[in-house]
């Protein structure tokens, strides 16, 4: 559990600006060859459940922190599903909104689920095949992933978010492109240039030049395209899709996301030409004390 | 300016280092910067092979910058050793490794040595748990033996004062009395700050996740190895250092996870401690080494709520909980050349204040990079 920047979750388009209460399990139904996480999702889980709390002191802590919402991110929410609703429920009361980072391979009823509990949600699409599911993913299809995108898409605030691993999924940027867009041009996508672990830890990391290539089609595509993950990343500002005008500055600090350090909007409007970005709910200064829900 | 200059392999880029925000400056320290980045990819945190990286990379700077000071810091123990499970007995090899690194530094460099072993490692013993605490409880860090209180309930400084795992439990205004210091340090104290036991480590909201196998053991005192004469505590060693750096040079050598046990050259001792407080490797300890001024000092705590002042206009995004520059550190008082290397992030930029630092850029074991800060 910890304090965070939304920014950093990733979620560049969910209350930008906000503190967020981030907290984790261990477990993951997946089982990634290339995973950052290794040591919570294909550990032993008991030794790391640190803390056993009840959803009324998690929502607690997170007041305390003067938290504008709350994050499950770290491993897989879903392996705890149910008393993640329970959360969500209790948070919801308190007024703060809850989000989630998952990797989307899910029934379709857990997924209606999510959309109805959850305010955020970002989903890991990973690849775009089976073959590279069976092979990366240790699970049958990416099909599972792609329905929970969709129905995510429809019924509450989505962002993607595509680990690239050089040569392995690269070439599956514009299929990705296409279906995201075919579904909403302003879900934002996050690309991280992957730093492969656990049993891919001798893969090359990706050349980040040929990545900002191969992303130039795509933000024909996509109005908010993101490519981060590494530190120093010039591509995590949000800029107005209408004029280019910068519209939400960010830095990368390094580790998936960014953090805000400007908002140029007025009203969520460009401050150049007045379009309306489409963010899901205000800015919201790090040290402001307001509820945001 | 002060400029930052972030490799992650194959690319690179340049910020002003005090707002964060790209830069198109060159000169010649960042030219010189950005070759010796491209030329030292960081091993990462769990590599034993990060010591070599330090030396490999501080020969490339001393022999293209001509530093007359260098700090140098090698964590790679520590790194290893508190978070992988390595068994003991393969404890003295490896520090037989990092010190053949330091060696290695040394007679090709032909610096004078002042090597301080920062204090050995004890076996991880147990958490204290404060997440149910009424008060607000900062433990961050990832493995912390303090934990400051905000506005704790009589029920909460009781609990830590019967815990057993717990050393002792100060209120400011005690601790103030006893350890004196800065207004900065008190102003973001905590109301009150308790100490684990040798072995244990605070756990609450920031706490890090991965597990731990070692702890800084508490000593009294820790050994160094030098030609030089001058140093009887933790706060000499700056001034000794700096008054050699007058007519040679000299490099200030900090290795983490060696102490008196371990230290395998013949060495003297300093005093460790600043009345009750034992320094173990970390901020406190690496500040104290290089200004000549104790913990309390400087601006930051243990204890501190650092999510407080990490607001959108925090200034130095790439230094941590770093909002300001450390003052009085080595490279800021010698008036020549001066240069650092590190594979304790932002410890060494910060600790150092040299004219040109090299540090990795990894953060909670994640490799993301290397970086130099260049005045």
């Amino acid at each position: 559990m910890h304090v965070s920047h939304i920014e950093a979750v990733p979620f560049y388009h969910f209350q930008p600006g906000s503190r967020t209460f981030m907290l984790g399990g261990a477990s993951c139904n997946l089982d990634c060859q290339y995973c950052s996480n290794a040591y919570v999702a294909r550990a032993e889980p008991a030794p790391l459940l640190y803390f056993e709390l009840a959803p009324e002191r998690i929502v607690a802590l997170a007041q305390q922190h003067g938290c504008h919402n709350i994050t499950f991110a770290v491993n897989e929410p879903t392996v705890a599903w149910p008393t993640l609703v329970e959360l969500a429920q209790v948070a919801a009361r308190a007024g703060l909104p809850l989000g989630v980072l998952t990797n989307g391979y899910v029934p379709a009823e857990i997924a209606e689920q999510m959309a109805q509990q959850l305010a955020f949600v970002s989903v890991s699409l990973k690849g775009f095949s089976d073959a590279f599911y069976q092979r990366y993913a240790g699970v049958p299809s990416v099909r599972p992933v792609l329905r929970t995108i969709e129905i995510l898409s429809r019924r509450t605030h989505l962002e993607v978010v595509t680990p690239i691993v050089q040569s392995v999924n690269d070439e599956d940027i514009p299929a990705m492109a296409d279906f995201i867009a075919g579904l909403d041009r302003n879900i934002p996508w996050h690309l991280f240039r992957l730093l492969p672990e656990y049993k891919m830890a001798t893969y090359e990391r990706p050349s980040i030049e040929a990545l900002d290539l191969k992303l130039q089609q795509v933000r024909e595509k996509l109005h908010f395209v993101y490519l981060g993950n590494f530190v120093g990343s010039q591509w995590v500002s949000t800029c107005c899709p209408a004029c280019g005008a910068l519209a939400i500055e960010r830095i990368s600090l390094g580790g998936c996301g960014a953090k805000a350090v400007a908002y140029h909007l007025q009203d969520g409007c460009c401050g150049q030409c007045g379009y309306k970005l489409p963010l899901a709910g205000r800015w919201v200064s790090w040290s402001s004390e307001d509820k945001v829900a | 300016m002060r400029l930052g200059i972030i490799d992650v392999t194959e690319w690179q880029t340049i910020v002003d280092f005090e707002t964060g925000y790209p830069v198109e400056e060159r000169g010649e320290l960042v030219t010189l910067a950005a070759e010796i980045l491209k030329a030292s990819p960081y091993p990462g945190d769990l590599d034993l092979a990060s010591s070599r990286w330090v030396t490999d990379t501080a020969l490339r700077l001393w022999q293209h910058y001509q530093p007359q000071l260098m700090f140098l810091d090698y964590a790679s123990l520590f790194l290893n050793y508190t978070f992988r499970p390595i068994p003991a007995d393969q404890f003295r090899a490896a520090v037989h490794e990092v010190f053949a690194e330091v060696e290695r530094f040394v007679s090709q460099s032909g610096f004078t040595p002042v090597v301080v072993g920062l204090g050995d490692l004890t076996p991880f013993k147990g958490y204290i748990d404060v997440v149910h605490s009424d008060g607000q409880v900062a433990a961050g860090g990832m493995s912390s033996r303090h934990a400051g209180l905000y506005a704790p309930s009589l029920r909460d400084i009781q609990a830590l004062r019967d815990h057993p795992a717990v050393e002792r439990v100060d209120t400011r205004d005690d601790f103030r009395a006893e350890l004196g210091g800065c207004d900065d340090f008190y102003r973001r104290f905590p109301d009150v700050l308790a100490t684990a036991k040798e072995g244990y480590a605070f756990r609450g909201v920031s706490s890090g996740a991965r597990p731990i196998y070692r702890m800084p053991r508490y000593e009294a005192a820790v050994p160094w190895y030098s030609p030089l004469e001058g140093a009887e505590k933790i706060t000499d060693v700056a001034g000794m250092v700096l008054q050699a750096a007058q007519g040679q040079r000299v490099a200030l050598i900090l290795v983490e996870a060696v102490g008196c046990d371990t230290f395998p050259w013949p060495y003297r001792t300093i005093e460790n401690c600043h009345h009750w407080h034992h320094y173990t490797a970390g901020d406190g300890q690496y500040l104290t080494l290089s200004s000549g001024r104790q913990f309390t000092e400087h601006p930051y705590p243990p204890g501190y709520r650092f999510y407080l002042e990490d607001h959108e206009r925090k200034l130095y995004p790439f230094s941590g909980i770093y909002g300001q520059r450390p003052t009085g550190m080595l490279g800021q008082r010698f008036a020549g050349r001066s240069a650092a290397v590190g594979n304790r992030s932002v410890l060494t930029h910060l600790a150092a204040g040299a004219q040109i630092t090299v540090e990795c850029f990894a953060r909670a074991l994640y490799n993301q990079g290397v970086m130099a800060v260049c005045e």
